[in-house]
């Protein structure tokens, strides 16, 4: 390709301006919209497949659901985490909003895990607070903010340019005014005007090499190379906390999440080399990896995740969730090994190092709005500093920096001609040398010298060399080579990576303690120090290209937190001063290429792709619909599911008629996918098939006909004597919400045992004394894992006779389910049978029925002989969470009832 | 200076029998867009070694003609 001048350029202009189309940049656009705004949309890839949840998501980290937590007890636990250095008035805006947020998302389509009553299912995954929300139908989130992004009201106000990537924010007179950039495709150069600009472009996911080598295996989508942070950068915002890196323990070689949050509901957990649980700490950290770094280099390494205890049917069921969510190829990965979580666990590691406010809290500096100390522009999402703000975080924030810059947006007069040129010069420099040096080796040595001297554990002298080596390492990058647009996208993608890097060397080297665990572990000075450095570190580029620190004061907490106090006198001080050398903005004119020439066909499979991205009516695709070819009306159904026009529901219920398969699996899978925007009468047509022969079209009606409500109780006695096993548990989770006891304990002869299971587990939610007669049954019941619910379900049941001798029976079981089980159901005892045998339960060989002994003793605190275990416990047991739980049942000043 | 090519495994194969003439979806959704069509053949292919092995080229193409293989380093 050549060349194109610097006036021979695509010209757009808005009123906000959003770059990046992932989790942030959707909900930005969204709100933008809806305040009135003309909004772009700029993505370097395309908004349906892009950013963190390019693949969905799993499950929501940080959901402050009342009744389950309080927003002062998230901000609480964040400022923990972060060892006090946060502007708590940020993380409220999520603890608060969040719930809102999250009722938002579910108006548009995403589903949340609900537990039997309709209530949503949080979960405590780590030992303190409770915020974690399954998304287990949340594969792709990313399809419905494109539903939304798409809809006709939507459509006139928000305009999508894919494949799209700036390279600089514009500023005129310090204030954000527009971006320059080129088209990936086209190598055309673009420039944006822009009223204000929200940058959403995540995390810097290609900062650290990943132990394989791989250049694109990293744990952060990577895509994202760090854009926001090198452009913010330039433009002239603080950034703050690039010293405290991202670094996530996962799977080992694939480097995608080990999903510890939705195995450890299942039972699974990680493990060193000896079986033992060994992480300490209790909230996601720093500290926390420290620990995973430190035992994984001890003589008890490797880690694992242990899943090879589970009985089989956790596992199938476990496999479902991981193999097709957020990163689905994970089973193709132990497949490719020979490895199954039947017979291996799983070998963990912790990752390369990254930035991302998102999980630690390295990030553009924000105020409560998502604004930026640049006027007229705003971060939002992983890439701004508000600590662990995961996904229901980056959606607040973008929503409040849409609204925000929606409201306050100021229309320019102009670009300024020498930013433009600098950029376009940044850009398309390496078109001028195309037998300059390649990305992927220069790019793969910039990485690798990360890994070498910026990785923790870091020294003065190893962080030195660093700085030494990226400075020296801009003469190379200005010799790279290009000779596409691709190639040329890569290259300014180093240059990102570059200015990473430098900031995060230079930034670490400044924070002379260290904090945060391993993300900011300074080997050379091994401890925090509160007198100098509880304050924030922020960085910026002066006006002379020069890049300033400045220790910023820790705003007084809104939430007070025991151990941690900022201090009072702010000292605002500008701590160092290192030279920044501008690029050379020389430009050349290069040879041709050959853009390859789309070509086109006909056929219907095609036709109904093509109406895909034109939102079209139910009308329009009713020929479709009704195809003689069983993949075209496949097809269909994917695109109506995707677009969901009027009449979307009905369409996909007649389709579960299909003579096809595979078409009835579409119809299925569409309306388990829409589930929370079907309409209200949707149950009587979906009662129609309750007699299908398709055992999926008759799971899909007893749990469409639970989910959305319209269930009535008949519906789900007769599912209870349906000859498939997995529509009757649906018929049970069903009648829980009928409150039917009698019902449920028909079923407690039920030939399948995950039946029989399930009805244990709903008789303990029902809590109702005429269940008790059931419950003795399943308690009686051959099954290990049914005797095991049953033991359990009698707590809430005040554990009455015979169940009491049942459980203290089963305190001495061969199997450890049923020990933990008889553990947990003996919390509705009284303490004077109780206490005795679970004394002794709490010495048990295997360490989840300690687990549970010692969860449920931490009732009776009060009795001598209980604290005494549990002191011993909390000091001398092998497991970390035995020892965690006797703590803190030690601390607890009101113990609460174990779960 | 002097450039080599190089032979390099890459992840993302495609079934040319099964690929659709004028059908572009997983080149239109790559997030690193890697893939591409070959103009000599009119099907797709991936044209860089740059895969998140995040499978959407997979799971969203029509005649199921994308296989998502594991990355030779990572395998």
């Amino acid at each position: 390709m050549q060349v194109p001048s610097v006036t021979d350029r695509l010209e757009l202009s808005c009123d906000v301006l959003v770059v990046g189309g992932g989790t942030a940049g959707t909900m930005a656009a969204i709100s933008a919209a809806e305040a009135g705004a003309r909004v772009l949309v700029l993505e370097k890839a395309h908004v349906r497949h892009s950013g963190a949840l390019a693949m969905g998501m799993d499950g929501v980290n940080n959901a402050v659901i009342p009744g389950s937590a309080t927003p002062e007890e998230y901000v609480a636990e964040i400022t923990r985490a972060n060892d006090g250095i946060v502007n708590q008035r940020t993380i409220y805006q999520t603890a608060s909003r969040g719930h809102d947020m999250i009722r938002r998302l579910e108006r548009y389509g995403v589903k949340f895990e609900k537990d039997a009553h309709g209530q949503y299912a949080v979960r405590q995954v780590h030992r303190s607070g409770s915020y974690v929300l399954p998304m287990p139908e949340g594969r792709d989130i990313k399809k419905v903010l494109y539903r939304v992004l798409r809809e006709r009201s939507m459509r006139q106000r928000v305009r999508i340019e894919n494949r799209v990537m700036p390279v600089r924010v514009l500023t005129d007179a310090g204030r954000a005014v527009g971006v320059a950039g080129l088209h990936t495709r086209t190598g055309e150069f673009v420039t944006v005007t822009a009223g204000a600009v929200v940058l959403a472009t995540g995390a810097c996911g290609r900062l650290g090499l990943p132990a394989s080598g791989y250049l694109y295996g990293t744990y952060e989508n990577p895509t994202n190379a760090g854009d926001g942070y090198a452009m913010a950068y330039h433009a002239g915002a603080e950034l703050s906390g690039i010293e405290c890196f991202q670094i996530n323990p996962l799977i080992k070689d694939y480097n995608g999440p080990a999903c510890a949050y939705v195995a450890n509901p299942f039972g699974g957990y990680q493990v060193n080399n000896r079986g033992e649980r060994f992480v300490d700490c209790d909230y996601w950290s720093g500290q926390m990896m420290a620990e995973v770094a430190r035992e994984i280099a001890s003589a008890r390494g490797p880690i694992y995740l242990k899943l090879t205890h589970l009985p089989e049917e956790t596992i199938s069921a476990l496999e479902g969730i991981l193999h097709s969510t957020e990163r689905p190829t994970r089973g193709t990965f132990h497949a490719g090994r020979g490895h199954d979580y039947r017979s291996h666990d799983v070998e963990m590691h912790i990752s390369e190092i990254g930035l991302c406010g998102g999980h630690s809290a390295s990030g553009v500096w924000v105020d409560e709005h998502g604004a930026t100390t640049v006027p007229g522009l705003y971060a939002a999402g992983d890439l701004a500093c508000v600590p662990h703000n995961y996904m229901i975080g980056a959606f607040v924030f973008g929503d409040l920096a849409g609204t925000h810059a929606a409201g306050s947006f100021v229309t320019p007069a102009s670009l300024p001609a020498d930013q433009v040129a600098e950029a376009h010069a940044l850009v398309y420099r390496p078109l001028a040398n195309p037998d300059g040096l390649p990305q992927p080796q220069v790019e793969y040595k910039l990485r690798r010298m990360v890994n070498d001297y910026l990785a923790p554990p870091k020294t003065a002298a190893k962080l030195d060399i660093a700085v030494e080596t990226f400075d020296r390492m801009r003469a190379e990058i200005a010799a790279l080579g290009a000779r596409t647009p691709h190639e040329l996208m890569r290259c300014v993608e180093v240059t990102f990576i570059r200015d990473c890097a430098e900031m995060a060397a230079r930034a670490s080297l400044v924070r002379t303690e260290s904090r945060w665990g391993l993300y900011h572990d300074r080997a050379d000075l091994p401890h925090r120090n509160d007198d100098d450095w509880f304050c924030h570190l922020n960085l910026s580029r002066d006006a002379q290209g020069t890049m300033r620190f400045r220790k910023r004061q820790v705003a007084p907490y809104l939430v007070p937190v025991e151990g941690f106090t900022p201090p009072a006198a702010g000292v605002e001080e500008v701590i160092a001063v290192q030279p920044d050398r501008p690029g050379r903005s020389d430009q050349h004119t290069v040879a041709h290429g050959e853009p390859a020439p789309v070509p086109t066909s006909d056929g219907a499979v095609l036709a109904v792709l093509r109406l895909a991205e034109q939102q079209p009516s139910l009308e329009v695709l009713e020929p479709y619909l009704r195809d003689p070819d069983a993949d075209v009306r496949r097809t269909a159904l994917l695109t109506l599911t995707e677009s969901a026009p009027e009449g979307t529901a009905p369409a996909l219920v007649a389709a579960l008629a299909d003579d096809d398969p595979a078409v009835r699996a579409a119809a299925v899978a569409g309306l388990r996918e829409l589930a929370d925007i079907l309409p209200a009468d949707i149950g009587q047509s979906l009662r129609a098939y309750t007699a299908s022969p398709d055992v999926t079209v008759r799971t899909l009606v007893v749990e469409l006909l639970r989910v959305t409500g319209a269930g009535q109780r008949a519906d789900f006695t007769a599912a209870l004597v349906d000859q498939a096993a997995g529509v009757r548990t649906h018929a049970v989770r069903g009648l829980v919400r009928h409150r039917d006891t009698a019902s449920l304990a028909s079923a407690v002869t039920d030939p399948s045992r995950e039946v029989r299971i399930a009805v244990a587990h709903a008789l303990g939610d029902l809590a109702d004394s005429a269940a008790i007669p059931a419950v003795v049954r399943l308690a009686a019941d051959p099954e290990v894992l049914v005797r095991a619910a049953a033991l359990r379900a009698a707590a809430t049941l005040r554990c009455p006779e015979p169940l009491t001798a049942m459980a203290v029976a089963g305190l001495t079981d061969p199997t450890w389910q049923v020990r933990e089980g008889a553990a947990l159901g003996l919390a509705g005892a009284p303490a004077s049978v109780a206490v005795p045998p679970l004394l002794d339960a709490a010495h048990d060989g295997n360490l989840d029925v300690r687990r549970a002994a010692v969860r449920v003793l931490g009732n009776w605190t009060a009795r001598p002989e209980v604290a005494a275990l549990l002191r011993a416990a909390a000091d001398g047991d092998t497991d970390a969470d035995v020892r965690a739980y006797a703590r803190r049942a030690l601390t607890a000043p009101a113990p609460g009832a174990p779960g | 200076m002097p450039l080599v090519p190089q032979r390099l495994d890459v992840p993302v194969t495609i079934d040319a029998s099964r690929c659709i003439d004028g059908c572009t979806l997983c080149v239109d959704i790559c997030p690193l867009d890697s893939l591409a069509i070959d103009p000599a053949t009119n099907k797709a292919y991936m044209h860089v070694d740059e895969c998140w092995y995040c499978g959407p080229c997979a799971a969203r193409c029509p005649t199921s003609a994308v296989t998502v293989n594991m990355p030779y380093l990572l395998r």
